[in-house]
């Protein structure tokens, strides 16, 4: 593998774990504050990505896709707390399941029926097709756009956790939530706003994809598992953990893929070798997560629960 | 001290016929009683007698159930709160200690202090004033908490975690006041607290005593607390068996065994 392979690999795991983070830092902490396990998170992707690229039919604005896709996700999401997540609360987690796995049912067959199941494409924004040279390697403009929004969302993300006083609040309630209420705070308002940034943030995902991906019925699964993965290893609760862990499998996904099919192709057949190095690079992740686990339960930055200190 | 017959004070907090039941099992049984205002109260009772879950009951956290004699009712400030979420509980100036301190251990010293701090002084119309500030109470922010508390302001910066456990336990009451309450519920605040700590919260709590602020005392210390409180309640499986005052108390030895012996 040559220098401006790997450095363009690492770009694009850049871009995959950015994305994964987007997805995951909502996940994270409806799971962390809420013990609500949401499969339907990426449901919400699927269809704030359907709401963008609409409005970008309609308007042939791809800005107002973007926005649209933001505000579709943010809806969903603090529609799914008042009408389903906060009557589970407390409940079997089964029951969050079964109810999340039938949104995820419902949100498919809705799209198809809807919009029908064709594919939608979403071109890049005109000025955004070509290509940019990023640490002496080529690489298409619009995933440079992808790294560079990732990452001032996630800077965004640091500073409203840890420098005001809401991220203070979302803190205190993944660490316990009646104490914070004990307190005075609001917490079922709380709970609406992580949905509301949680669904915002993945149809910020879902906007900034779209003109790489075909906008499909079932496109958020995939992206979902990527994303419990991200904040199992992260730990529950943790955006600073998922953050972290997105690059991993990013990394992984990515670099794991494309090494994979250059040792492989030195032992099995070249078609072999391209069919089998998805699966393998799978395996890697499922491998690496059982690994951290091990050695942190909790995942690598677990929301610590309240409770007495030490002596 | 003991509080005048001649013109009783107001009752802040009031429980008539309190009865929670968790799976079935009978945890409070009609319970009844009052705080008033500036008093000190304490909540006698061995483990499992109901005195936690009676706190929770106040606090919302757990919701009573009818009784065989009629409703649960829990009035705070002349107004019921039986119903009222949590959060709206504690605005209305219920402070809470809770068992085992529940400090947030994920944000540091500091932040715990200002996660609960309420919004007082200068009026304006849509703005919430702290309820010591309606009662005519001592305000209490960051300055004033860490004035009584200096370790906390030493430690602003550390992790909560980090804390020994009198350390969080000086954090967690000075959490609940940063809330400005005008009753502060402290349930075992001194268990497991060496007794040289355990000395300075009872000097904090006679302190805030003086102030004017009334608290509720759960705690199994029952000789610190004869000397400190105005009345107290012994609660033996979800019933008050005795009320009374200190002298009372002293007076009846057996009662002093049903407050704290297996605790």
């Amino acid at each position: 593998m040559t220098i401006a392979l790997f450095l363009a690999q690492i770009l694009n795991s850049l871009q995959l774990g950015l994305m994964l983070f987007l997805l995951a830092a909502g996940l994270t902490l409806v799971f962390g504050i809420m013990n609500f396990v949401n499969l339907a998170h990426g449901t919400i992707y699927m269809m704030a990505a359907y709401g963008a690229a609409l409005v970008v039919a309609m308007s042939d604005h791809y800005l107002l896709g973007l926005l649209a896709g933001v505000g579709v996700g943010a809806m969903l999401g603090v529609g799914l707390q008042y009408l389903v997540a906060r009557r589970l609360y407390g409940k079997n987690p089964l029951y969050h399941v079964l109810a999340s796995f039938g949104l995820i049912l419902m949100g498919n067959e809705l799209v198809r029926w809807v919009v029908g199941p064709t594919p939608l494409y979403v071109n890049i924004p005109p000025g955004f097709a070509g290509q940019i040279t990023l640490m002496g390697v080529e690489l298409p403009t619009w995933r440079g756009v992808i790294i560079a929004a990732g990452l001032t969302v996630a800077l965004g993300c640091y500073g409203l956790i840890h420098h005001t006083k809401f991220g203070m609040r979302l803190r205190a309630a993944a660490s316990n939530r009646i104490m914070l209420a004990a307190l005075g705070v609001n917490v079922a308002r709380l709970e609406l706003a992580i949905f509301a940034l949680g669904g915002g943030l993945a149809g910020l995902a879902a906007g900034l994809t779209m003109p790489l991906v075909s906008v499909l019925p079932g496109m958020g699964e995939p992206m979902l598992i990527s994303a419990l993965i991200v904040i199992v290893i992260g730990g529950i609760g943790s955006v600073r953990g998922a953050f972290l862990a997105a690059l991993v499998v990013g990394m992984i996904e990515v670099m794991g893929r494309a090494w994979l099919i250059i040792g492989l192709q030195n032992l099995l057949d070249k078609h072999v070798a391209r069919a089998v190095s998805p699966a393998l690079s799978s395996l890697l992740l499922s491998l690496v997560m059982a690994v951290i686990l091990a050695v942190r339960p909790g995942g690598l930055f677990a929301a610590k629960p309240g409770g007495a200190g030490h002596g | 001290m003991t509080v005048s017959n001649e013109i009783p004070p107001p009752k802040l907090l009031r429980l008539e016929n309190v009865t929670l039941r968790l799976d079935q099992a009978l945890v409070l049984d009609g319970v009844s009683l009052h705080v008033d205002e500036g008093e000190m109260v304490t909540l006698l009772g061995r483990n499992g007698m109901g005195k936690t879950s009676l706190v929770q009951a106040i606090m919302g956290i757990r919701r009573v159930q009818p009784s065989q004699d009629g409703q649960s009712q829990i009035w705070f400030a002349e107004q019921e709160i039986t119903r009222l979420p949590t959060h709206v509980i504690a605005k209305l100036g219920i402070g809470l200690v809770p068992e085992q301190r529940q400090i947030f251990p994920n944000l540091t010293v500091r932040e715990n202090l200002q996660v609960a701090a309420r919004v007082v002084g200068a009026a304006r119309p849509g703005r919430e004033n702290a309820p010591s500030e309606a009662a005519s109470l001592p305000i209490w922010d960051l300055a004033r908490v860490e004035e009584i508390f200096p370790i906390l302001r030493d430690r602003a910066r550390q992790s909560a975690a980090s804390l020994s456990g009198g350390e969080q336990q000086m954090l967690a009451i000075a959490r609940a006041l940063m809330t400005n309450p005008r009753l502060l519920i402290l349930d075992e605040v001194c268990e497991g607290i060496a007794p040289i700590i355990r000395q300075q919260i009872w000097q904090c709590l006679t302190a805030l005593r003086q102030m004017g602020m009334a608290l509720l005392v759960i705690d199994k210390n029952i000789a610190d607390l004869l000397d400190r409180a105005d009345r107290h309640y012994i609660l033996q499986k979800g019933q008050v068996v005795w009320q009374g005052n200190s002298q009372e108390l002293r007076s009846h030895p057996e009662m002093l065994e049903w407050g704290v012996a297996g605790g």
